[in-house]
């Protein structure tokens, strides 16, 4: 069977934009595919809108501010984009502005001002599908990035490799393309790039800060950032990695002759963007007409889904609202959890992000008025239409229009509830998935990051969390201690700085740290032990050590620590450093141990933790503490 | 209907299993708080921008340790057979000026102090054992104004259960050809000393068995 144009436009704009508000996708379909590919990929030599700026008319402040400056400039930054998303004219270039923040992510709670977060996404909307080299030669001075990777602290007296480091791992090569030479040879030709004083758009180069003594990078000699933008975009491996988190993005996969593939001709086209966007579609169209096994599958994440559903829905949230469920959600635009950018997948079925999808879908459908198309269709039970006007004209799958007929008779306001389960749907849109056997529960194996897969599967763990909790309140109630060992892990993300935890206390500590070192006389002592001292914050902690309750273990690591902040932590949460590994190693505990239906055996707080990543068993990520209750047992 | 009510219906509408509810949403009526050994600090606000964050990894949100341990104490004296936590803080990526490190340490130190005498109150002291674990030390010689990512690190082994030693060393003048602190203890070691407490297996998790250094009593 082959895909229909219809189909075709409504997952290109699933893909590689934010869904379509009812009546488009009959005008597009009068375009023809290929004309619509044309027009999202080149909107300007196509007949599309021109282009709008999403923050025009917002002002920005130009220095840094502490309160309430940076939160309101910063909400109403992430709101007016969120808009932009859900009503944009040129998707596909917007959808790219999204994938760049995603590439390129620096979050405002670091940058601290949110003009600066609009400038470098003004960049990615006027630059994202141009010339790679251009924007990665933007970016690497771009002032909000010089912020977040302390670019401008990046002297040649006190160089910083932050940026220098993340660079080739991250944005341009991939692990294992460069040495640790070449992280430090990288950051001095970088150095002396500061913020313009007083002007929030733009960055200035400081030649008396500047390293200028020629390096040797990747084999090239470079002194500056010309000449290191030209070494990293004439590495092969430049095109390979850009090429793979294309494919990832818009198909899911991470086909390696694919990859081959779009990445000769990224580089055939001297790393033209468009290029390779191009490529990408015409890959997926043409797996469209392949067996539903190549099919491209890949999990929305929360903002885009949010924008699609606003887009096909007319229905909104307020923007404290929307922030407090994309919160939930584990997903504010703007703000990316650290410069790997969102985990994105499987994190997105977690338990919290799908209580806070269900929580979304709800809110949007609350809001959407009686007149629209989208909340006629649901209310009068006609999924094929309803479907199609969330951008799926091949309509639900069978537990999707099970779980509508139920809904249905949910009361309430004429479609509500209906229009929230097709909004929320596991086969609907948020997971995109494809195989209705993914809800078979029985089937299902849980994950440590995602205890279920979709609304049924935070259904089922909700059951048996309930289970639990009602179990805990009987034995409590009966008298009854625990008496199970319990073992807590806290996860000091970022790599915490032992020599500055526990002191050594010797010269040679002082010669390595002239500024960061501290006083032998701040010290917090420790009965009877000479050698070291605790950092003054860890005063609470010398009761535990007089009481023989706090045991310290030094030089902790594994071999070959590539000081990647990643790998580091693939070799922690899998225990197999060298290897790659699907399990973590508390995951592979609850394996050994648990019944497979005790999803609060291992809970996991602030988050998710891949070492819960088990092949059978079942753990709770709760993302926000606070958003979170459990009511402790009575007395 | 509410949207709290609403969702809660549709998840239920979308489950195959009959009567399967949902935890409470984070929005409509709040549910009971927590009840709360008195001394502790309130729970981490969930504002959008938390007040005191600098840090590309995961950006420090004050009090990250200190609340995350706060719902852990709870988690164990509700009986609801959880034996194992993650409490997951950010931050630790200090190689700026103007880092938190110090504030980082407090909630550290001050979030594990709390949460000793948590569960010591509800008498659950005697099985809890608490480990930190962090991708990496930082390179011994600063910056200037913070340290970049280095090998080694300190961790910490907390609970009744322990010695109270102090187990390797972060021998500064023999650092690794890069400067950093030597990863002279394996990180399965650490976790072997964890797994053991929760009665094994040890072997089975971690490929073989691992020194566990005599750190547990």
């Amino acid at each position: 069977m082959t895909t229909s144009d219809r189909s075709a436009i409504a997952w290109l704009h699933r893909r590689v934009g934010f869904g379509l508000a009812p009546g488009e996708l009959d005008r597009l379909e009068e375009l023809g595919v290929d004309a619509v590919v044309d027009r999202l990929v080149d909107p300007d030599r196509h007949g599309a809108a021109p282009r709008r700026d999403p923050w025009q008319g917002l002002r920005f402040s130009q220095v840094p501010t502490q309160g309430t400056n940076y939160r309101a400039e910063s909400v109403a930054a992430i709101g007016a984009w969120m808009d932009h998303l859900s009503s944009t004219g040129r998707p596909t270039e917007s959808w790219l502005t999204w994938f760049w923040h995603n590439h390129f992510p620096t979050a405002v709670a670091k940058v601290r001002l949110a003009g600066l977060m609009v400038t470098q996404l003004r960049l990615f909307q006027r630059a994202g599908s141009g010339s790679f080299a251009a924007l990665l030669r933007g970016v690497t001075v771009d002032p909000a990035m010089l912020v977040w990777l302390d670019g401008r602290e990046n002297t040649k007296a006190t160089p910083n490799e932050n940026y220098g480091r993340e660079v080739m791992e991250l944005f341009a090569l991939g692990v294992g393309h460069y040495t640790e030479a070449d992280v430090k040879a990288c950051a001095a030709a970088l150095s002396g790039w500061k913020l313009a004083p007083g002007a929030t758009t733009a960055s200035r180069f400081v030649p008396a800060q500047h390293d200028a003594r020629p390096q040797r990078l990747l084999g090239r000699t470079v002194t500056d950032v010309d000449s290191v933008v030209a070494t990293l975009v004439a590495q092969p491996a430049c095109p390979v990695h850009i090429a793979g988190a294309f494919q990832d993005a818009i198909l899911g996969t991470a086909d390696a002759g694919l990859t081959a593939d779009l990445a000769r001709r990224f580089r055939a086209s001297n790393l033209s963007v468009r290029t390779l966007l191009r490529a990408t579609i015409e890959a997926g169209l043409a797996r469209l007409d392949g067996p539903p096994s190549a099919r491209p599958d890949v999990v929305v994440a929360p903002a885009p889904w949010l924008a699609a559903a606003r887009r096909a829905t007319g229905g909104t949230v307020s923007r404290q609202d929307g922030a407090r469920h994309l919160l939930a959600a584990g997903q504010i635009p703007m703000n990316p959890p650290n410069v790997g950018g969102w985990p994105g997948g499987p994190a997105w079925l977690s338990t919290s992000t799908t209580v806070a999808r269900a929580n979304l879908a709800a809110a949007i459908a609350a809001t959407t008025k009686d007149s629209s198309p989208v909340l006629r269709a649901a209310a009068s039970g006609d999924d094929a239409r309803l479907a199609d006007l969330l951008c799926r004209p091949e309509g639900f799958r069978r537990a999707t229009r099970n779980a509508l007929a139920d809904a249905r008779r949910a009361g309430g306001r004429p479609g509500v509830a209906a229009l929230a389960v097709a909004l929320a749907s596991p086969t609907s849109r948020w997971p995109d998935m494809t195989d209705e056997r993914d809800l078979d529960l029985s089937r299902r194996s849980f994950v440590g990051l995602a205890a279920g897969g979709a609304l049924a599967g935070a259904a089922a763990w909700a059951g048996l969390v309930e289970s639990a909790v009602a179990a805990g309140a009987e034995a409590t109630a009966a008298g009854k201690v625990a008496t199970d060992r319990v073992l807590v892990v806290v996860q000091e993300g970022g790599g915490n700085d032992g020599l500055n935890t526990v002191v050594p206390i010797t010269g040679r500590y002082h010669d390595l740290r002239p500024t960061l070192g501290l006083a032998d006389s701040s010290l917090v002592r420790l009965t009877g032990e000479t050698g070291y001292g605790l950092h003054p914050s860890l005063k609470p902690l010398a009761a535990l050590w007089g009481a023989k309750q706090l045991s310290i273990v030094q030089g902790v690591g594994y071999p070959d620590n590539s000081r990647s902040h990643f790998q580091a932590l693939d070799s922690w949460w899998s225990a197999t450093p060298g290897r790659a590994a699907t399990t973590g190693w508390l995951g592979r505990w609850l394996d050994a141990t648990s019944t497979g239906a005790d999803p609060l055996r291992a809970v996991s707080i602030g988050g998710g933790n891949p070492a819960l990543r088990a092949a059978r068993s079942p753990s709770t990520a709760i993302v926000d503490p606070a958003g979170f209750s459990l009511a402790a047992p009575p007395g | 209907m509410s949207a709290a009510k609403l969702a809660a219906a549709l998840v239920r509408c979308a489950s195959p299993v009959e009567g399967g509810g949902i935890a409470p949403p984070p929005s409509g009526p709040s549910p009971p708080r927590p009840t709360w050994p008195s001394g502790w600090p309130p729970p981490t606000s969930t504002a959008l921008f938390p007040p005191c964050r600098r840090m590309p990894l995961r950006q420090y949100v004050a009090g990250d340790v200190t609340a995350g341990l706060q719902v852990a104490a709870n988690l164990i004296a509700a009986n609801l057979g959880t034996r194992v936590i993650v409490v997951n803080a950010g931050g630790f990526d200090t190689r700026q000026p103007g880092h938190h490190h110090r504030a980082l340490l407090a909630d550290l130190g001050g979030g594990i102090a709390r949460f000793q005498q948590a569960v010591a109150k509800s008498g659950q002291a005697a099985r809890v054992l608490l480990v930190t674990t962090s991708e990496f030390g930082r390179r011994a010689r600063e910056n200037g104004s913070g340290t970049d990512h280095g090998n080694g690190g300190t961790h910490l082994v907390v609970g009744p259960g322990v010695k109270g030693s102090i187990v390797g060393t972060p021998n500064l003048a023999k650092l690794d050809p890069q400067g950093d602190v030597a990863a002279s203890i394996d990180v399965r070691s650490l976790y072997a000393v964890a797994l053991s407490w929760l009665g094994g297996p040890v072997d089975e998790v971690l490929g073989r068995s691992w020194d566990t250094y005599g750190v547990l009593r």
